[in-house]
């Protein structure tokens, strides 16, 4: 590195931020015995010796305590002793550089076992998520001890991590966690009352083939993507064309075509159903105006699907207007200047020069709405005012949100959740090999 | 010359004409909203349809906080919409600051999976979620939907595109002054970064404020409910009362248009800069 780090190295010992982790150090020290101690009578409180958690109010938020499983509180008992442990030297050996390398480990170690211990206790009863907050412990901790070495590498890692935390831990735990979980549940059934899991093999995968709504659900979601995809993209394309020209208030009309996007989507799903509304909707009486006899029933086949992409696309089209828009204004002039005194006329120069340098844009655009709309699932929900929409409107995620969620049918639900996470990311593959070969050409 | 300016002239009529013709038919929801939030639930159905209501029924906006729990709906969804934004606002900015100015070995790969799982629909593994927040006991709490909408990759990747542009040169400045990094980050970054947090704010605020499914699956005790989870069950039990339900809908819309015409400026450069970058 540069000059910066070789200041940093020579920093006085006694400057404010290493004086930072001393006293990091020292609070978090405590902190830890204390938590250590409430840890150890919770722990301890499971093996009925005494009954501590009658006494103790806080026994329950402490890991392991309640499951009345012996690992765990075995477990519990390891892991309050380990936070005495560290808080004891945190708060002893607050400032030297020894003992920091000694703290680092140690507190690696404690935090590791912590989140094995949060698994366990998972498993075996007795976990509470705050739990998961207690992370910020050995965290907080860490930061400390790792000034104190005096070690930049360490000291630099500790830091990034520190700030990544946060949001990694809750994000793993919640979000990794649950996703890792989705491939194996599709294997499995779960039972409701006991909350056990069985492995069936493929059984889910196979019961897909007699399912009478799951492949109405998907050509259903096929069909909608297939023509949604391209008409949003078209809509938005020719807002965004108009809204480029240099033009009076353009902001206002850029907000008015935006504003369906942010609305709430069961509020404008209610008006939208009155506005089509098969005898009195305007949309049936302007129809009725033009002379047509046999007006669409909007909420029933055939027209229920055209009706769901029409209200999606009115709702969508003002988002990917504007990443249109911003496409077009990095088009440099120069190209349509030089067009211009080849005597282009406005088509070609749309032709040979904007649809071309919008490439890119385009891509992005399509991928992002077949992402949208294979998990569509609000709009049909309103739109045919049923949570249990039959074949003719029913969609992959309004699927599996009835053997979820309705029937409680949870392998079977994962399963048919695999289907949809191999059509998306096969789609999103196939739309990126079709990108790379087009820019190869 | 004469005629380019009037061939200037007409096209740009035409422009007008379209802009026009298209901002008006995307508003007509929410003038069809607004015209029958004010009418009596006979007239709502009147044939041909009055855009203007005659005499306009302003006791439907009194009826409504007494026909629903209105008022717990309200709070309720503003309780988890400001939680929420602020947990998202605090821990992506964090991370995002590690990801873009801080080196440490597992930095690329670390932000690779957490692009990665943009592109998962939360879809796909509510399930297994749901499954993992019974066990621990969260089911019907509004901690479940903090948790689970607090930490987002989203968040995270909008916030590192923005701190990148922020010069390398004004964080090296810092640390030569003795700043810890947590002190660049309060001091330096997130005054610089204003942009980038508004949009974030406006982006969790609109999900989280619209969000349909989450409270659905979660939150089943009436006096949870969000105001999206409230109007539906609305909307099903009184189908045919038009005029109330489309006064609750005008209700549950002023939040997001204050925020939105509050902060609109920033959502189009976030929405822009976010899509395009990645």
């Amino acid at each position: 590195m540069n000059a910066p780090s070789a200041i940093a190295l020579k920093e006085n010992p006694h400057s404010p931020t290493e004086a930072m982790g001393g006293i990091a150090l020292q609070v978090m020290g405590v902190v830890c015995v204390v938590f250590g101690i409430f840890e150890f009578i919770s722990a301890l409180s499971t093996f009925r010796f005494f009954p501590f958690e009658l006494i103790v109010p806080w026994a329950d938020i402490m890991l392991g305590a309640g499951g009345g499983n012996t690992t765990v509180s075995v477990m519990g008992v390891f892991f309050a002793l380990l936070y005495i442990i560290l808080g004891l030297i945190g708060v002893l050996f607050s400032r030297s550089q020894k003992i920091a390398f000694v703290q680092v480990g140690l507190c690696l170690f404690t935090f590791a076992f912590h989140i094995l211990f949060l698994v366990v206790a998972f498993f075996a009863g007795g976990f509470h998520y705050i739990a998961i907050l207690l992370l910020a412990i050995p965290i907080v901790y860490l930061t400390g001890a790792a000034k104190n070495t005096g070690n930049r590498k360490i000291k630099n890692t500790v830091t990034a991590y520190s700030f990544i935390a946060p949001n990694l831990v809750g994000f793993s735990i919640f979000t990794l966690v649950p996703m890792g979980f989705a491939l194996a549940l599709g294997f499995m059934n779960w039972d409701l009352a006991t909350n056990t899991f069985s492995f069936v093999g493929l059984a889910n995968f196979v019961r897909m083939r007699t399912d009478h709504l799951f492949w109405p659900s998907l050509r259903n979601t096929l069909y909608f993507t297939v023509v949604s995809v391209p008409l949003t993209l078209i809509f938005s394309l020719s807002l965004a064309l108009l809204l480029n020209n240099k033009i009076k208030g353009r902001a206002i009309f850029r907000s008015l075509m935006f504003f369906p996007h942010v609305a709430s989507l069961i509020a404008m799903a209610a008006v939208w159903n009155q506005i089509f509304h098969p005898t009195w909707g305007p949309v049936t009486q302007f129809l009725q105006f033009l002379g047509m006899t046999d007006t669409p029933r909007w909420t029933i086949t055939p027209w229920v699907i055209p009706n769901i992409i029409l209200f999606t696309a009115w709702r969508n089209m003002g988002y990917f207007m504007i990443i249109y828009l911003a496409g077009l204004q990095s088009i440099p002039q120069e190209l349509y200047e030089a067009a211009a005194i080849d005597g282009a006329n406005a088509w070609n120069k749309f032709r040979y020069i904007t649809l071309p340098q919008l490439r890119f844009v385009t891509f992005f655009v399509s991928v992002l709405l077949t992402i949208m709309s294979f998990r569509v699932f609000d709009q049909v929900i309103m739109i045919t005012n049923t949570e249990q929409p039959g074949s003719g409107s029913s969609m992959l995620v309004v699927h599996i949100f009835r053997i979820a969620f309705l029937n409680w049918d949870m392998g079977y639900a994962s399963a048919l959740a695999l289907v949809l996470l191999g059509l998306v990311l096969t789609i999103t593959i196939i739309q990126f090999a079709m990108q790379k070969r087009y820019e190869k050409d | 010359m004469k005629t380019n300016k009037g061939r200037h002239i007409t096209k740009m009529f035409f422009i007008y004409a379209l802009l026009l013709f298209a901002a008006g038919l995307l508003m007509i929801p929410f003038v069809w909203l607004i015209s029958a939030s004010l009418k009596l639930d006979r007239e709502v159905f009147t044939i041909p349809i009055q855009w203007l209501p005659r005499n306009p029924v302003w006791s439907n906006y009194v009826d409504i906080w007494t026909r629903i729990p209105l008022l717990t709906f309200l709070q309720n969804t503003a309780r988890l919409t400001v939680i929420i934004t602020t947990m998202q606002l605090l821990t992506s900015s964090f991370a995002a600051y590690a990801f873009s100015k801080l080196k440490f070995s597992g930095r690329n790969v670390l932000f690779l999976a957490y692009i990665a799982t943009i592109a998962i629909p939360w879809q796909v593994y509510m399930v297994p979620q749901f499954i993992m927040f019974r066990t621990m006991d969260l089911v019907n709490t509004h901690m479940a939907m903090i948790i689970l909408q607090s930490f987002s990759a989203f968040g995270v990747f909008l916030m590192k595109q923005f701190y990148d542009t922020i010069p390398d040169e004004l964080i090296e400045a810092a640390r030569i002054d003795g700043m810890s990094e947590q002190k660049i980050w309060m001091r330096v970054m997130l005054p610089l970064a204003k942009p980038a947090l508004a949009t974030l704010t406006i982006f969790t605020f609109v999900f989280v404020w619209n969000d349909f499914l989450g409270p659905r699956l979660y939150l089943t005790t009436q006096s949870l409910w969000t105001i999206q989870i409230g109007m539906r069950m609305f909307i099903g039990q009184f189908s045919s009362e038009f005029g109330l339900i489309m006064a609750i809908a005008t209700v549950s819309l002023i939040p997001i248009l204050i925020m939105f015409l509050a902060l609109q400026r920033f959502f189009v450069q976030g929405i822009a800069t976010s899509g395009l970058k990645g």
